[in-house]
């Protein structure tokens, strides 16, 4: 029961109390005087009903045109009222707003009319059921990119973007020494990547030229380089060889912690002390890597713990070291990768030029390896298969390694067999990026970090999500402001970053520690393609034609409730003067 | 009555030579007024200098020249000539002799001067004169190699490139210039820059004029990291000169002012020169039959010039196997072209070198820049000549080398033959007890070469035959004895050779071996004639393998330990056991101090000790940075702001370039979410 109807029945009860009052108490007066008395009640308290709540503004039907950033100059047409908000050009003679929600209030409308690049996220909630009206402008250049998440320090990144409209162009990744990593054509989608060094954060730029070389756009690429705990890795060889030699210096080398068992025969084993393959036995390792020989020698029970290991949540990376016998070939196409019985070569792709290959590799690599003399590297043929993901692609496409999910875990299968000859012919370097991709799929993933935002703008509200109590966000002058965490909503909070740059989100880990979360902030102007685009996408989303709407059509605004005051007062007279009349004739 | 003589033809000798006497000693003077010009003004000036001058000097002696005519041969006629009877000039005179008597003096004297020999009457060099001119030229030639090259610019200051404000009282940079001398061997002019800033040459001096408003008490130049040149004051500028030999970093320190900032001076250094060979195309090449010389021809390059004389270093190694020899010579060669690329080109004769069958010559280029002091020297590669022996060997792959042919014993088979077939043309003329002894000495012959080719086999041939019909088998296949317990359970295996043959190429020389086994039995009974057969077969099939073959010759590999005989297959295990492997993790410089200031600048204010233990990790690894001088400007911007944003992250792009980078690690990925988690169950939950 709304206020509106309660308020109509107290007034229609009221009517029906003066009818009974007139008719029963004072049925003396007669004549016209009662006639009159009676037909004014219903339609004083009609008068007071509309003064209380007076109806809605008749402009629901009109179109409120909303000028955004970008929006070009011209005058909307007749019958149609223009507003511009705070990003829009400035026009004289245009009425501004501070923001859609004002614009609405003071001009109520059903429809709306968004000329320019869109709505900006302040604005989005505001236009709730209405019609709206909005045509995308065509866009142009660099359209959108997707940063890198934390890489491990030495590690490889790829950044994924797009450009428009940018004929016989060209986009470069630059390190921040100012050197080419990598490069692309800009046709559409591309995808680049780069190293790191150290553990810390790095500002890449990335940068789109167009078809006579200019500048188009220069974008900083955020890229953190994360020491994060390493994973513990348990590798089970059936026999000695240069594949686990390299592995092993890699692991070491790259701080896994690496628990080896090499079988060499007769029950003998090298390496690390024995571990149970047991659940128990098993629970402390993140990942196990296994080759056919020691597959093939796993009793019953071994085999379920790893398999169990797995569904709880770690990963497991089947190996070889040459054909598969037909046993273990169909145990591991059961398992649902499609491993082919022949042996061939691949190679893996080689960086796009000299220049790159030395920036990507920095100034200690081996000087005397040359960018494209990777080595042929032995491999089981692996067909792609629905719901295998691949891992690792040669240069000419061809799967090296796959993983799919069971569990909570993953199991992966590399077909390589020689990766080693990577390292002996001078590319240590891809020899450890590729086993550092297969170990980051697979293991078991770590704690779960806050939910930082991706490429957050200057000035506007970045959101965090599962951070811990006592949060604060230290800006690049220093400032630091504490996050006032929602528990109901995903621990989540929000701040508007005043200047770009690197912030920090420092927060309390659950030793007592303080953990620091960098977080790019990119400068509210750069990068303006991209926020046109998200604009246009989202205001593109809100685009409807009101019909799911009608009930709210005419809620508009109430009107003026002074004009039914006045009519209330003159039928209140009316009635007091007949009233008054009547006693006086009676007195 | 006939015209007078013409005078022309008997002077023009003499004309020209007073005309070259005086050009000659006008051309040092015009050059030596061009020199200066050159020096001072540069080549357009020099060239117009010389270009007036020359005219003038022409001039001149046209002039000189013009002054001998009628009159002076007339006089010369006269003085030279006693039959002229001092009356010449009615021969040459300009007016037509009217008197009989001059008629006839006249013809009698044209009479003498066509009969007599022309009378030389060309003047003499005037040596002094042309000593002097050429003296006075040549010094002023070189007066002006010595006077250092003006420039427009040489008298002007530039403004610094930023006018900081200062308060009033403060010395303040007005005006500065750098005057960048490179050394004189390279040949180039001396400079003027307008920047405190400069590229130069190795060994350049550089001097400094700086003008400060008002003048401070003192100026120095303070080189990083710890040299200071004090300036002196000439007139209102302060100057100071120092030579380069490598990159520094300085700034100015007036007294009573701010320093400035960091200046950097960069250091060119002279490149060693470099050759390329463009005859012979490729580094090693065969003699062709009857090549009698070997033409040689070289590129050298240089930055500023390659020395005219180039030595050719010769090798020429004889012999074959383990005894080779080496003959050592060299050549001096004269390059022709610029000085700064010269050619250098040889012919070598191989006979007067004794360049033989299965020799290498090998030459080798060595010339050197005219640095000074310390002249670079730079080497072609080696050229190499081979006249290839009658078997050549040639490598290959990595795990063997490849030998193409088969050793030269593998010919007598024929020998065998050509014996066998002569005792058999002999057989009657000599008696049958000869006979047969003279058939088995060549069956022992086959025997020997038996076992020599069965040495590619392993000696396994030897086992599989039954010992001969005769019994007189050699001493080598006698059965094993006591002595030798082993030799009951296996066999020997030589494995240069056995090794070397691939299969079909061994079965080849099985069957040649079988036929030879054959032949030495009919030989040894003295049946030469149906051992040849036989023999015949075994050259052939001989014949297939040495052109079929391709020995491969096994490199020496690893050496394992020795295997445990008495062990070996018994199944014996007692003290093998799990052995713990070790891995010595490297340490990568994580902790470094690089990686702490990569990490410390980016974010907050710089602290001074980062920067000084940044600065000491530069010092302890110089190799690192390539280019340390930028990294020290940096930290010294860094130093004078430490709140500037710019300069922290210029100089985290400049540790970029030195930091290493580490294996790639591994990034934990995040996990699921409750509902991921949820999901993945679900997934997981069987039907």
């Amino acid at each position: 029961m709304t206020p509106e109807h309660g308020l109509a029945l107290l007034l229609a009860s009221a009517v029906l109390l003066a009818w009974a009052r007139l008719l029963f108490w004072r049925a003396q007066v007669g004549g016209w005087r009662l006639a009159a008395l009676i037909g004014l009640q219903p339609v004083f308290a009609a008068l007071l009903y509309l003064t209380l709540l007076p109806p809605r503004g008749g402009a629901a039907d009109a179109i409120l045109v909303i000028a955004t950033r970008g929006a070009p100059a011209f005058l909307s047409s007749a019958g149609e009222r223009l507003v511009a908000l705070p990003e829009a050009p400035f026009r004289a003679g245009v009425e501004r707003a501070p923001d859609l929600a004002t614009a609405l209030r003071r001009h109520p409308a059903d429809r709306l009319r968004v000329i320019g690049q869109g709505l900006e996220p302040r604005d989005r909630d505001t236009v709730g059921d209405r019609a709206l009206v909005f045509t995308a402008p065509p866009a142009h250049g660099l359209v959108r990119i997707d940063p890198p998440g934390p890489v491990a320090p030495g590690g490889v990144f790829q950044l994924g973007g797009q450009v428009v409209d940018v004929p016989g162009g060209t986009v470069a990744l630059i390190d921040p020494a100012g050197r080419r990593v990598d490069g692309a054509k800009a046709d559409a989608a591309f995808l680049l990547s780069g190293t790191v060094r150290a553990a810390g954060t790095a500002t890449f730029v990335l940068r789109l030229r167009d078809a006579s070389g200019r500048v188009v756009t220069d974008v900083q690429v955020p890229v953190l380089a994360r020491a994060t705990l390493a994973p513990r890795v348990l590798l089970l060889s059936g026999a000695a060889g240069p594949e686990i030699k390299y592995l092993r210096r890699w692991a070491g080398d790259a701080g896994l912690a690496l628990v080896t068992r090499i079988a060499v025969g007769g029950g003998v084993e090298i390496g690390d002390p024995p571990v149970a393959l047991t659940p128990a036995g098993l629970a402390p390792f993140d990942l196990m890597i296994i080759d056919d020989r020691s597959w093939a020698g796993l009793a019953g029970g071994e085999r379920a713990a790893l398999m169990g290991a797995v569904r709880g949540g770690r990963g497991l990376l089947l190996r070889s070291d040459g054909p598969l016998a037909a046993v273990t070939r169909q145990q591991w196409q059961a398992l649902g990768f499609g491993i082919g019985p022949a042996i061939s070569t691949a190679r893996l792709a080689p960086v796009a030029d000299d220049a790159a290959f030395r920036a990507r590799r920095g100034d200690l690599g081996d000087p005397l390896a040359a960018r494209d003399d990777l080595p042929e590297l032995t491999r089981l043929a692996l067909a792609p298969q629905a719901g295998m993901v691949a891992l690792a692609r040669a240069a000419d496409g061809t799967l090296l390694a796959g993983w799919r999910g069971l569990g909570s875990g993953r199991i992966g299968f590399v077909g390589t067999i020689d990766s080693f000859a990577l390292t002996l012919a001078g590319h240590g370097d891809r020899h450890a990026e590729f086993w550092s991709g297969l170990v980051t799929v697979l293991a078991r993933p770590g704690s779960m970090a806050a939910m930082v935002p991706i490429l957050p703008r200057a000035g506007e509200r970045t959101r965090v999500c599962r951070i811990g109590t006592q949060a604060a966000v230290v800006a690049p002058d220093g400032t630091t402001m504490r996050l006032l965490r929602d528990p109901t909503a995903n621990d989540c909070a929000a701040w508007w970053p005043s200047e770009a740059g690197w912030h920090e989100i420092r927060q309390r880990d659950a030793s007592g520690g303080s953990v620091a979360t960098p977080v790019f902030v990119m400068a509210a102007d750069s990068f303006p393609a991209a926020q046109a685009a998200a604009d246009g996408d989202a205001t593109a989303q809100l685009v409807s034609d009101g019909t799911g709407a009608k009930a709210a059509l005419t809620v508009g605004a109430r009107g003026s409730p002074l004009p039914w005051f006045l009519a209330w007062l003159v039928s209140a007279v009316v009635l007091w003067g007949i009233e008054r009349r009547r006693t006086a004739v009676f007195a | 009555m006939t015209a007078p003589m013409s005078w022309r033809p008997l002077v023009r000798p003499a004309r020209f030579r007073r005309a070259a006497d005086m050009a000659l000693a006008g051309l040092p003077l015009v050059a030596g007024a061009a020199a200066p010009a050159w020096r001072l003004a540069g080549a357009g000036a020099a060239l117009a200098v010389a270009a007036i001058g020359a005219v003038a000097v022409l001039a001149v002696a046209a002039g000189a020249a013009r002054q001998i005519d009628a009159r002076w041969l007339v006089r010369a006629l006269d003085a030279a000539r006693p039959d002229m009877e001092d009356s010449a000039g009615l021969v040459f005179a300009d007016a037509p002799a009217t008197t009989p008597l001059a008629l006839l003096q006249r013809s009698r004297l044209e009479a003498r001067l066509a009969a007599a020999a022309p009378v030389d009457l060309r003047g003499g060099w005037h040596i002094g004169r042309l000593a002097i001119a050429w003296a006075v030229g040549l010094l002023a030639v070189g007066a002006a190699l010595l006077l250092p090259p003006g420039a427009p610019t040489a008298t002007r200051l530039a403004a610094p490139e930023t006018e900081a404000l200062s308060p009033p009282g403060v010395p303040r940079l007005v005006g500065q210039r750098l005057h960048i001398v490179p050394p004189a061997y390279t040949g180039l002019p001396a400079r003027y820059e307008s920047s405190l800033d400069a590229k130069v040459l190795e060994g350049s001096r550089i001097e400094w004029t700086l003008r400060y408003a008002p003048a401070p008490a003192a100026v120095a130049l303070k080189f990083l990291p710890a040299e200071t040149v004090p300036l002196r004051l000439t007139g209102a500028d302060w100057g100071a000169v120092r030579g380069f030999n490598r990159s520094l970093l300085y700034r100015i320190l007036p007294s009573g002012a701010s320093a400035s900032r960091l200046h950097r001076i960069d250091v060119t250094p002279d490149t060693p020169p470099t050759i390329r060979i463009v005859t012979p195309a490729r580094s090693l090449s065969l003699s062709k039959p009857g090549q009698r010389d070997w033409v040689l021809q070289f590129d050298a390059a240089d930055d500023h010039a390659v020395n005219a004389i180039g030595q050719l270093h010769i090798i020429l190694a004889q012999g074959d196997g383990e005894n080779i020899k080496f003959v050592e010579k060299t050549l001096q060669l004269r390059g022709t072209g610029p000085v700064a690329a010269r050619r250098f080109a040889a012919q070598l004769d191989l006979k007067a070198l004794g360049f033989a069958p299965g020799n290498d010559l090998v030459a080798q280029l060595i010339i050197s820049d005219n640095r000074s002091p310390g002249p670079q020297q730079g080497a072609s590669a080696n050229v190499i000549l081979r006249w290839p022996p009658p078997s050549a060997i040639e490598g290959s792959g990595i795990d063997g080398v490849v030998k193409k042919v088969l050793p030269a014993y593998f010919r007598s088979q024929r020998q065998i033959i050509i014996d066998a077939e002569a005792l058999v043309k002999q057989q009657r003329s000599i008696p049958a007890p000869k006979f047969v002894a003279r058939s088995d000495g060549i069956g022992g012959d086959q025997a020997l070469l038996r076992m020599r080719y069965a040495q590619f086999l392993g000696g396994e041939h030897e086992e599989q035959r039954n010992a001969l019909p005769t019994g007189d088998g050699d001493a080598a296949a006698k059965p094993a004895g006591d002595d030798d317990p082993l030799a009951g359970f296996g066999h020997e295996h030589d494995e240069t050779a056995s090794e070397a043959l691939d299969p079909a190429t061994q079965a080849t020389l099985r069957l040649a071996l079988d036929q030879m086994w054959d032949s030495e039995r009919e030989l040894r009974q003295g049946r030469p004639q149906q051992a040849l057969p036989h023999a015949y077969a075994a050259l052939r099939f001989i014949k297939t393998v040495q052109q079929a073959t391709r020995i491969f010759l096994a490199r020496s590999g690893a050496t394992l330990p020795p295997i445990d005989e008495s062990r070996r297959l018994t199944g014996d295990r007692k003290g093998l056991e799990p052995q713990r492997l070790q891995l010595a993790v490297q340490p990568g410089d994580a902790a470094s101090a690089v990686v702490t200031a990569w990490r410390g600048l980016a974010a907050g204010p710089v602290t001074a000790p980062l920067l000084d233990g940044l600065e000491v990790w530069l010092a302890a690894n110089p190799g690192r940075a390539a280019d340390p001088l930028a990294i020290a400007a940096a930290i010294d911007d860094l130093r004078r702001d430490p709140g500037c944003i710019a300069c922290r992250m210029a100089l985290r792009g400049q540790l970029w370039t030195v930091l290493a980078r580490p294996p790639a690690g591994v990034a934990r990925r995040a996990g699921p979410d409750a509902m991921g988690r949820r999901y993945l169950g679900a997934l997981d939950t069987p039907q």
